[in-house]
This record gives structure tokens, C-alpha cells and sequence, in this order.
């Protein structure tokens, strides 16, 4: 489980800046959850968010028109860039090669030359991502921020989140909400929309730039919000369900990912692998951490030595947390299924196989030498904020002089079971071991 | 509580055969085995050590005497004989069967039950002195005047728990090793254990798809207790008599009713059963009393079952209750010949709470506020040496720059872990305003810990941090308040 609110929450007091309704919905279908309090704009919740809970019941025809306008290469300025050029369908909705070719680990945008400033993550059961809340387990000291889309939080559900890629400079250009409608005038597509029949679009979005962006966030969350977005397809789901065995080493590899001495993955990477539901096993608990992965300097903003992405400590400030630089360089905790086709790993692209990731959790704090080139430990974490870094969960916790947590062989058997979290469609698409 | 009387009238069938039935010639003129000592009734049978220093034996029985018992003997009828040095006597019934209304609980009443105690529990306080001590077939074991080895630990349950959408799989002797945990715990022949509380974890129904806790009980009523704690711990209520200290998770809102009816070492009153939240206001509190270890050392036992972690003003209810009890609490370390006083009680006081990445959190805020105002920055009464904890799970063995008494965590006896704390600690940091960290040993391992009494003419326990299997992982060596380890910061296992 993920950190704080350390220092201004005790347990049961309320630090509300705002009137907290009584119950929220964190998920579609989900059910009210019953708020104790407000912790800035952001319910604390009696009870953990239960994936489980959710039940996804989204428009056919409105899906339909997701589906359609996910692959629109109009959607961008220039044209040329859908929301697909990132997140390929061939390829579990996450960035491949094409997308990433010449760039810095993260995928191009529709201008030349640009490129996102953060990776691109599969899309692929994005749908259980819980809204911004807290919550506190009853022998924790502190609340603990969960949920969110994007890395740092900053949207709260899927239509919102849809805003991101369309107006940032680097994705898919598109100024604001104006210009954007200006633009699918221009070339059609508003009018394509306005006359398609499907709610909520219709006339008003040709006059109404709000009432655009709205009507696409909608197609876009109820296409993200559809079953062939959560497939369940993989090897590992196949175990969840029918207990067929995986090989020994993914076997082992799986033991390692759990083992709370050893990869102690799953104490973030959530799964429940005797439950034969595969939505308890996610791969992420929605929580945030602070894991100071190296630098990326490949990253245009990194040629600035003061640049430091901050993640969710701008959301914290927006939410009105408390202290909301406590929150700098969190990200939140993402999920691991179809991990093994990614062609670049961690938040900001920097790490290039699978295989470095997972030695990464092993040997940043025995060896920081292997991966701060710079020399100089967390060294994407303003120096201000390198003491929110995680330096206490295994195997992040060791000393220069300890063993690492894995052999060699541990991480051929995690990798090997990360492996075996691929959908059945994008097998053939991984990459050798 | 009634002191076990002895009945020479009474014969016991071969006792060193202990698997013959009792036999109860007597007033009756029959010589038929005595039903409710058979051993198929028996469901958990242990000794623990209670307020006044008395031993006391504990069944739990399923016994239920013929309808029509009448007379004396009826209030008894349900209990087995127990059999002390030759002398067998009927022990008295603590709690029949019962089932209360479904309380307000920690939990959604949709997700609660009322909690159904379909058996009985028996006691006896065992004779200073007594040397063999059995009931049905089970020996049980015998307290020693001056105990060697204490096995410790804490947090012991399966965590299933709906509202943390948290089901550890019970099943799964590596993800919940507490049964394993007890049986290399028990070989290391303890002459007591000490457990510091959360026994129960098992408060909600395990959902329908997941075979990690599929079948298991749930609720607090006998079957949860059975599951989370007599079975998996039977190797070690058999090796020893227990001190038990009452957790969080024994609070009246939860697993409180299952207390009262086992563990508490008073005398059973409805008053104080939990079962109406009603009395929960002095339900959830129990004054502190010490148990001897020899002439010159004792445990003082503490309840914190229902403290919150925020600092508590004076003006409080609980701040005043707290503050009596820690007025207690010296007065018994102030016993006259006492060399060596240990403090116990579930939440660490002057311990660290981890927080994955961050700054870890203080010891409890609540409790330090009450014994601040007794002893100002020494928490502590004069003559306590050493503060023993659960709560927290993992292992930390605490030494102190400022005096303080020697602090030592082992909250990691099979619930699902913490995380660790960071290595080095962060500079400056501590538990409590006032006091100095010297050093720390830590661990984030399944484990418990064995205390060895010092060989005269040294005073003091040396602690033995083991992991879950039996590794030795950490020794440290108490002098005073002083607590010297072979080994600093996080223990890899």
C-alpha cells in the first residue's frame, strides 16, 4: 500500500476544505461508497475500492463511434495522429515501434519532431481505474491517494482524461477546445458527428466547443469502457480460471512476484491469483509511489537540468491536499498486464526490456551506480523532494552492502511470468525473451 | 475466581495413559467414564496467567450435559474434569454456549453476523505449585517459578476483510504461515509465551471466487477463533502457559465478545462480554497487572485494544482512563525486589509505524500523551526496562541514547506484513518527542522472538529475532534499559 498524508492527518480527523458528500462513485457501476470525510477536493472512502464492483454497461452505438474515432487521424493538428498512433491496437493500446522510432522512449506526437513527455500506457483495462479518492486501512497511520487516470491523477474519469492527448502541444496539438472545432468544421468531421444520430452528439456540438469536447470524451470513455478493452485473454487468466499450470519458471517467477522478501511486486502490482475473478488481479492496487527511476535525457524538457517532472504533487495542488509537495514524483502504481510487449518502460520511457525493469526494483539501492549515470542517486527527483522517494519497501530498502533480494535466475522467472500476463491477441506481437 | 478444589474421592484411569477415559466413581455409586471428559468434546485446552499471578486453565468444550441436570453440580455440568498431581476436579464453567444479538461491529451489518458461541468455557486456577496438570487426554502445561524462555509474538490472524478488500489466503501456508510459524515456535520449548495481541482477522466473508480463504468462517464467533487461532496455534498452547495481551482486533466492535469468552484473564461478566455497545465504554478497557517472571522480573500487561493514534486532549474520556491505568502501571514497577520490569501492550509506543516513502510515523500519540502527563518525557514509570509491541508488523528492536526503555516490535506472526522501514533511518527521527534513537534492528519478515533470561550473575533477556522458519536473524542483549544488537538496520532473511 502507498503512502501518506504524513504529518497534518490523523487518523478520523477530517481536513475537508470543501463540504464532502456522503457517498461517491469511484467506478462505473460501482455503487456509492460511503465518504467519512474531504481531504482537499478528494473523498476519503470507508472502504477500499473493490474492482470487482464495477459493472460496465456503455452505449453499443456510442462504443461504436469510440472505436471509429480512436483511429480518426483528423483528430489531431496537423491530421495525421489518432489516439491509435499511441495506443496501437495491434499491440495491446500501447505505443510500438513505429510510435517510438527516433524518439526518446515515449511516442511521437502529430507535429515533427515532438514527442510526448510521458510514455504512453496500454489502455487495455483502463476502465477499472478508480476515481481520485483516499483511503485509510484501519491500521494505517495516514490515508493513502488511489485512483485517477493519467500518471500523475490529474483526470478524474475517462471522458475527462480524453482531454489530455487532444490539447497537449506534444500529442495531438490541438490548441483548445475552440480550435479543435474550428478544425473538424473545417474538414467534416463535426459534421460527420453532429449527424451521426449518436448522444450525445448532435447539432449543438457544431456551435459549442465544450459540447465537442464532452461528446468525444463520452465515445471515447464508453469505447474504453467496453469488453473488447478487457479481454482476460492471457495465459495467466487461463490459471485464474482453470487452474492450467504455468511452466516452472513462471510458476517460480510468480512465487518471486509475491514473495514479500523477494520481488514483493504484488504489494503494489495487486493480484489475487487463487481467485478465479481475473478483475482482483490488475497488477496495480490505483495507489501512487515515488520510485525515482533514472533520468530520461533523451526527454527535450531534460535538457533543462531544473526540469523535474513532478507528477502528482500539481494534482495534490490542484485538489487542495495538504502539503502537496509531500506528493512530488509519486506516480501512480500502473498495472502489469501486457507489460512484456512494451517497448519502453517506466514513466518517462527510459528503460528499454522488460528485463531492465525488473532488475531496476533489484538493484537501485545496492548498485545506484548502474543507473544513475549522472552520478547523482534519484536524480529526476528535485533534490527537494528526494526524500518522498520509496527507500523502505523490499527490495528498495537494501543497503550498498547487502545482497540483492533476486538472483540473476529470480528475474528470468519474473520475467518469464510477466510474460505470461500477455492477451492471447498479441502473443505472437512479444518480443523474444 | 474459584480456586480448583480437590477431590480425592475422584480416580483418574491410568494417567499415564492419558488416552483412557475418566472414570468418576463417587456419590453416584457408578463407575461410568465421565462424559464430559471425553476428548472428542474438547476443542482447546490451554493455561494462562492471570491477573494475581494464578495460573489458570482454559477449555473450550462442546460438551452438552443431558437435559435434567439438576443440583450442584449443574452449573458445572457441561465442564470435563481436570487433573492436578492425581487429583481430579470439575472445573467451572466461565461461559456457556451462547449467541448474542448481531451488534454494531467494525464492518457494514450486511457484512456482519451476530457472533454464535455454540460451546463452553471452563477454567480452573491451578494450585502454586501443581506439576502435572491434565484434562481429557491432553497434558497441559504447568507455569515455572522462575521461566527461562518466553517465546513472543503477534498479529497472528488471516486477514480477511472486505471493506480493505483484503483476503489473505488462509489456505496457503506461505501467505498466512502461522500454523507452521507455531510449530517451530513450540520446539523451541518456551517455559511462556507471549502473545501481544491480534489473534482474529478473519472478519468478513471470503468472497465466492477466491480459493485462497474459500470455506474458511468468518465473524467473530468460535468457528473464526478456531480457525485464526486454537488450531493454528495448538502447538503452542500445548508447549507452554500464555501471557495474552489484547489487540485492536479484540476491541468490542470486533473480535471483543470472542476475548472476553477465551482470553481475558478475569472473571467472565456480561457486563463486560461486548456483547451490548452499550458497555462498550468499559468493555473496551481492562486495568493493568503484572505477571511474575521469577523473584526479580514480571510483564506488566496492558490493554490499548481501543486507543486512536492521535494525541489526546486532557479533557478526554479516554485520556483520564489511560492515565489511571499508567498510574497502575507504576505503582507495579515500583514493587519492592523488582530488578527488572517489562511492559506490554499491542501498540508501540516508542516504535516507528512504516509508510512506504515516507517519513515512517511516530509511536502511538494517543498513549504518549496519557504517560507524558505522568512522566513527562520519560513516558515510562521509574523500573520499566523494556516495552514489548505488536501492532506494527514487522520486527524492531530499539536502543535508546535517551534512557529510554528498551523497545522491542514483533507484530509480524502471520498477518500480511508492513513494509520496512528505510536503512538508514532518516536523521533525527523518533518515536516521541524527547527521545533519542541510538540504534535500530529491523526486519519486514514473517517471525517471532524467543527471550532467553540472562545467566546470573547478569540480569536482563537476551532477544532472538527469528524468522518464521527458524533462522536466527538478530540477538540482542538487555541490560537495564540498554538493548545491544549483533546486528543494525534492515535484516535481510
Amino acid at each position: 500500500m502507498r503512502p501518506l498524508l504524513a504529518g497534518l492527518l490523523a487518523l478520523n480527523v477530517s481536513v475537508g476544505a470543501l463540504a464532502a458528500p456522503d457517498s461517491v462513485v469511484l467506478v462505473s457501476g460501482g455503487g456509492a461508497q460511503k465518504v467519512l470525510a474531504g481531504i482537499g477536493r478528494s473523498p476519503l472512502v470507508a472502504a477500499k475500492y473493490d474492482a470487482t464492483s464495477a459493472r460496465f454497461a456503455p452505449d453499443p452505438a456510442l462504443v461504436a463511434l469510440g472505436r471509429r474515432l480512436f483511429v480518426e487521424p483528423r483528430l489531431s493538428e496537423p491530421a495525421g495522429a489518432s489516439c491509435a498512433s499511441c495506443h496501437d491496437p495491434a499491440r495491446a493500446f500501447m505505443p510500438g515501434p513505429q510510435a517510438l522510432a527516433g524518439g526518446p522512449g515515449t511516442p511521437r506526437g502529430s507535429r515533427a519532431g515532438q514527442f510526448s513527455l510521458r510514455n504512453a500506457p496500454s489502455l487495455l483495462y483502463v476502465r477499472y481505474v478508480p476515481r481520485r479518492h483516499f483511503y485509510q486501512d484501519d491500521d494505517a497511520p495516514y490515508p493513502s491517494p488511489f485512483g485517477g487516470l493519467m500518471a500523475d491523477g490529474r483526470a478524474d474519469t475517462l471522458a475527462e482524461q480524453a482531454r489530455g492527448p487532444l490539447f497537449d502541444p506534444h500529442e495531438m496539438n490541438n490548441g483548445s477546445p475552440r480550435q479543435l472545432l474550428q478544425r473538424l468544421r473545417r474538414n467534416g468531421l463535426a459534421q460527420s458527428l453532429a449527424d451521426s444520430g449518436v448522444a450525445p452528439f448532435g447539432p449543438a456540438v457544431l456551435r459549442d466547443p465544450e459540447a465537442l469536447v464532452r461528446a468525444l470524451g463520452a465515445a471515447f470513455e464508453a469505447y474504453l469502457q467496453s469488453d473488447e478493452m478487457a479481454p482476460f485473454s492471457s495465459r495467466f487468466d487461463a490459471y485464474l480460471r482453470d487452474r492450467k499450470p504455468l511452466s516452472p519458471p513462471e510458476m517460480r517467477g510468480l512465487a518471486l512476484f509475491k514473495n514479500p522478501d523477494k520481488g514483493n511486486c504484488a504489494s503494489c502490482h495487486a493480484l489475487s491469483d487463487t481467485a478465479s475473478r481475473p478483475e482482483r488481479s490488475l497488477f496495480t492496487d490505483f495507489g501512487y509511489d515515488a520510485l525515482a527511476v533514472p533520468r530520461n535525457r533523451a526527454l527535450a524538457p531534460n535538457r533543462q537540468p531544473g526540469h523535474f517532472d513532478e507528477g502528482l504533487c500539481a494534482t495534490a495542488q490542484a485538489q487542495q491536499w495538504p502539503e502537496p509537495q509531500q506528493w512530488c514524483a509519486y506516480l501512480r502504481t500502473p498495472g502489469l498486464r501486457n507489460v512484456a510487449l512494451r517497448q519502453s518502460f517506466m514513466h518517462n520511457g527510459v528503460l528499454h526490456s522488460l528485463r531492465d525493469a525488473v532488475a531496476f526494483y533489484n538493484t537501485r539501492s545496492i548498485k545506484p551506480s548502474q543507473w544513475y549515470a549522472s552520478g547523482s542517486v534519484f536524480e529526476d527527483v528535485a533534490r527537494a523532494h528526494r526524500g518522498n522517494v520509496n527507500v523502505n519497501s523490499p527490495p528498495l530498502n537494501r543497503r550498498p552492502d547487502q545482497p540483492p533480494a533476486l538472483s540473476e535466475q529470480d528475474i528470468d522467472d519474473l520475467v518469464a511470468f510477466l510474460r505470461t500476463l500477455t492477451d492471447a491477441p498479441y502473443v505472437a506481437a512479444l518480443p523474444p525473451p | 475466581m474459584k480456586q480448583l478444589q480437590q477431590h480425592p474421592l475422584v480416580w483418574l484411569a491410568g494417567l499415564s495413559t492419558l488416552g483412557a477415559a475418566l472414570v468418576l466413581p463417587g456419590c453416584t455409586g457408578d463407575s461410568s467414564p465421565d462424559a464430559a471428559s471425553g476428548d472428542a468434546n474438547i476443542q482447546a485446552a490451554w493455561v494462562e496467567m492471570g491477573d494475581s499471578n494464578q495460573a489458570i486453565a482454559r477449555v473450550v468444550t462442546s460438551y452438552s450435559p443431558p437435559t435434567g441436570t439438576t443440583g450442584a453440580a449443574a452449573a458445572n455440568a457441561a465442564c470435563p474434569l481436570l487433573v492436578v498431581d492425581g487429583n481430579a476436579t470439575r472445573m467451572n464453567l466461565r461461559v456457556g454456549p451462547g449467541t448474542a444479538a448481531q451488534r454494531t461491529t467494525a464492518s457494514d451489518p450486511v457484512d456482519s453476523k451476530p457472533s454464535a458461541f455454540p460451546v463452553s468455557v471452563c477454567e480452573a486456577t491451578l494450585p502454586g505449585g501443581a506439576q502435572k496438570v491434565a484434562v481429557a487426554n491432553r497434558v497441559l502445561p504447568v507455569p515455572k517459578a522462575n521461566p527461562q524462555r518466553v517465546l513472543v509474538l503477534a498479529d497472528t490472524g488471516c486477514r480477511m476483510k472486505k471493506a480493505g478488500a483484503a483476503w489473505q489466503a488462509c489456505s496457503d501456508p506461505v501467505a498466512w504461515p502461522f500454523a507452521s510459524l507455531s510449530k517451530v515456535a513450540a520446539s523451541m520449548t518456551p517455559d511462556l509465551v507471549l502473545h501481544i495481541g491480534d489473534y482474529h482477522y478473519r472478519e468478513n466473508a471470503c468472497p465466492s471466487d477466491v480459493a485462497g480463504c474459500q470455506g474458511s468462517p468468518w465473524g467473530y464467533g468460535w468457528d473464526t477463533w478456531l480457525a485464526d487461532l486454537f488450531q493454528p496455534a495448538a502447538p503452542l498452547l500445548s508447549a507452554a502457559p500464555w501471557v495474552v495481551v489484547r489487540g485492536n482486533h479484540e476491541e468490542c466492535a470486533r473480535a471483543g465478545q470472542g476475548w472476553y469468552r477465551f482470553m481475558d484473564v478475569r472473571s467472565y461478566s456480561a457486563a463486560r462480554s461486548c456483547d451490548d455497545p452499550v458497555n462498550d465504554g468499559t468493555a473496551n478497557y481492562s486495568d493493568p497487572y503484572a505477571v511474575a517472571l521469577g523473584s526479580d522480573s514480571q510483564i506488566v500487561v496492558f490493554d490499548s485494544a481501543k486507543t486512536g493514534s492521535a494525541a489526546l486532549k486532557p479533557t478526554d474520556a479516554q485520556f483520564a482512563i489511560y492515565q489511571k491505568q499508567f498510574q497502575t502501571v507504576g505503582s507495579l514497577a515500583a514493587k519492592t525486589g523488582m530488578v527488572n520490569t517489562l511492559f506490554t501492550n499491542h501498540h508501540p509506543i516508542l516504535a516507528f509505524a512504516p509508510v512506504a516513502g515516507s517519513t515512517p510515523a511516530p509511536g502511538n500519540l494517543a498513549l504518549q500523551s496519557a504517560m507524558s502527563s505522568l512522566n513527562a518525557q520519560a513516558y515510562y514509570p521509574p523500573g520499566v526496562n523494556v516495552a514489548l509491541h505488536g501492532h506494527v508488523h514487522d520486527f524492531q528492536a530499539i536502543n535508546f541514547a535517551s534512557g529510554h526503555p528498551a523497545t522491542l516490535v514483533t507484530g509480524n506472526g502471520g498477518d500480511s506484513l508492513d513494509v520496512a522501514l528505510p536503512d538508514p533511518l532518516p536523521a533525527g527521527l523518533t518515536p516521541a518527542v524527547g527521545a533519542t534513537i541510538d540504534r535500530i534492528t529491523h526486519s519486514a519478515s514473517f517471525g517471532f522472538m524467543v527471550m532467553d533470561r540472562n545467566a546470573a550473575p547478569a540480569t536482563g533477556w537476551t532477544f532472538k529475532a527469528y524468522s518464521a522458519a527458524g533462522k536466527l536473524m538478530a540477538t540482542c542483549v538487555q541490560s537495564g534499559k540498554a538493548l545491544s544488537c549483533d546486528k543494525t538496520g534492515f535484516l535481510t532473511p
